[in-house]
């Protein structure tokens, strides 16, 4: 081992995480090392007081101010407490109906997108307003058919 | 053998009177609530005190711990510890109060200066077992280095170095109380052990001299 190595591993030695082998060469090294000895025994110190520093204790009444702190919080009204109850219980199948929505309104506009500028429904829409431009003109007598009409009409010119 | 089952049955009476008294709290039962900040006041507030550094400060963030506890004490769902949960909140209470605080006039810290010895009283800690005076002496003395050392370390070790060396908290449960993976909770710790450790080597090395 050596010095970066038992830089490294100084911590998991204070608190004995080290296998037999990786302690031994640690020791090892310590003997040979006293600049590894004073931060070994600096990083020991470390350790020892911070697990003895005195721990302190709740101010007395603590629990009692708490209490009462609690006791005027205004009750919680009916639906929110069922709300807050059910919450987690709601939110799934929630999400779940919202993205259900979103992919059908999707799939829906892309679909109307698709059709609307699809060449046969193109076609259907103009002979639909041929239709309605030759019954706006009563001659639906010599113009059996919307292209019929417009042949006619065009011809006729 | 005898003592190992003693302590595990122990455990699982410990633990299955808690999920009890959670279970009372969520139903609004405030005496069970009472029970379980009788149970985690003490550690709960040692943790805000040295978060902090100010008895008065701690004293009014523990409160609001316990309340925000309670509060939110309806979606508790068990994944973590109730301490864990508890020590989450007083970490974010903390951060909240620094930020607060860094915009005021300093307060009075409880890291005290070693002419100034008789604010110990102040504060009850408990009683630490000490073998004769002068070690005793000697401790107090590496022990204020200490404590400065962590006064003087950034939120974000002093926050990883509490709650493991100090509650003694795992690597895990330091990662779900701040949200953070586990080899960040490593690398910190390492980091504010390192900090310290550099001040209490110039002390020994001034000891030495």
């Amino acid at each position: 081992m050596n010095c970066r190595e038992c830089e490294r591993y100084v911590w998991d030695y204070v608190e004995n995480r080290l296998s037999e082998a990786e302690r031994t060469a640690m020791e090892a090294h310590l003997q040979a090392c006293s600049a590894c000895r004073i931060r070994y025994e600096s990083a020991r110190q470390t350790y020892r007081a911070l697990h003895a520093l005195p721990r302190a204790k709740a101010p007395e009444g603590l629990v009692q101010r708490v209490h009462a702190q609690i006791e005027r919080l205004p009750e919680p009204k009916p639906l929110a407490r069922w709300w807050q109850g059910w919450r987690r219980v709601a939110l799934a199948p929630a999400l779940g109906l919202t993205v259900a929505l979103l992919w059908w309104a999707t799939g829906y506009i892309q679909s109307r997108t698709q059709s609307a500028q699809s060449p046969d429904n193109l076609a259907q829409q103009y002979a639909e307003d041929c239709l309605n431009l030759h019954e706006q003109m009563e001659v639906a007598d010599w113009a059996p058919s919307p292209s019929g009409y417009l042949l006619t009409s065009y011809s006729t010119r | 053998m005898e003592t190992v089952s003693y302590l595990r049955r122990n455990d699982l009476d410990t633990l299955s009177s808690e999920t009890w008294l959670i279970e009372r709290a969520q139903a609004r039962d405030t005496e069970a609530f009472d029970q379980i900040v009788y149970r985690y006041a003490d550690r709960v507030y040692n943790y805000v005190l040295r978060m902090l550094g100010n008895a008065q400060d701690a004293e009014d963030v523990v409160q609001e711990v316990f309340l925000r506890a309670y509060q939110a004490l309806p979606s508790f769902d068990g994944r973590a510890s109730l301490s864990t949960w508890l020590y989450r909140i007083a970490t974010n209470l903390c951060i909240d109060h620094r930020r607060k605080q860094s915009r005021r006039v300093p307060t009075v810290s409880i890291y005290r200066d070693e002419a100034n010895e008789d604010e110990i009283g102040e504060w009850e800690f408990a009683d630490t077992q000490t073998p004769n005076p002068l070690e005793h002496a000697l401790n107090r003395e590496l022990q204020q280095v200490v404590e400065r050392a962590i006064e003087q370390l950034s939120p974000k070790l002093k926050t990883v170095l509490l709650l493991y060396d100090v509650e003694e908290l795992s690597y895990e449960e330091i990662a779900q109380v701040l949200g953070i993976p586990m080899g960040t909770v490593k690398s910190r710790l390492n980091l504010a052990r390192t900090q310290m450790q550099k001040q209490v080597e110039a002390y020994l090395r001034g000891e030495s001299k």
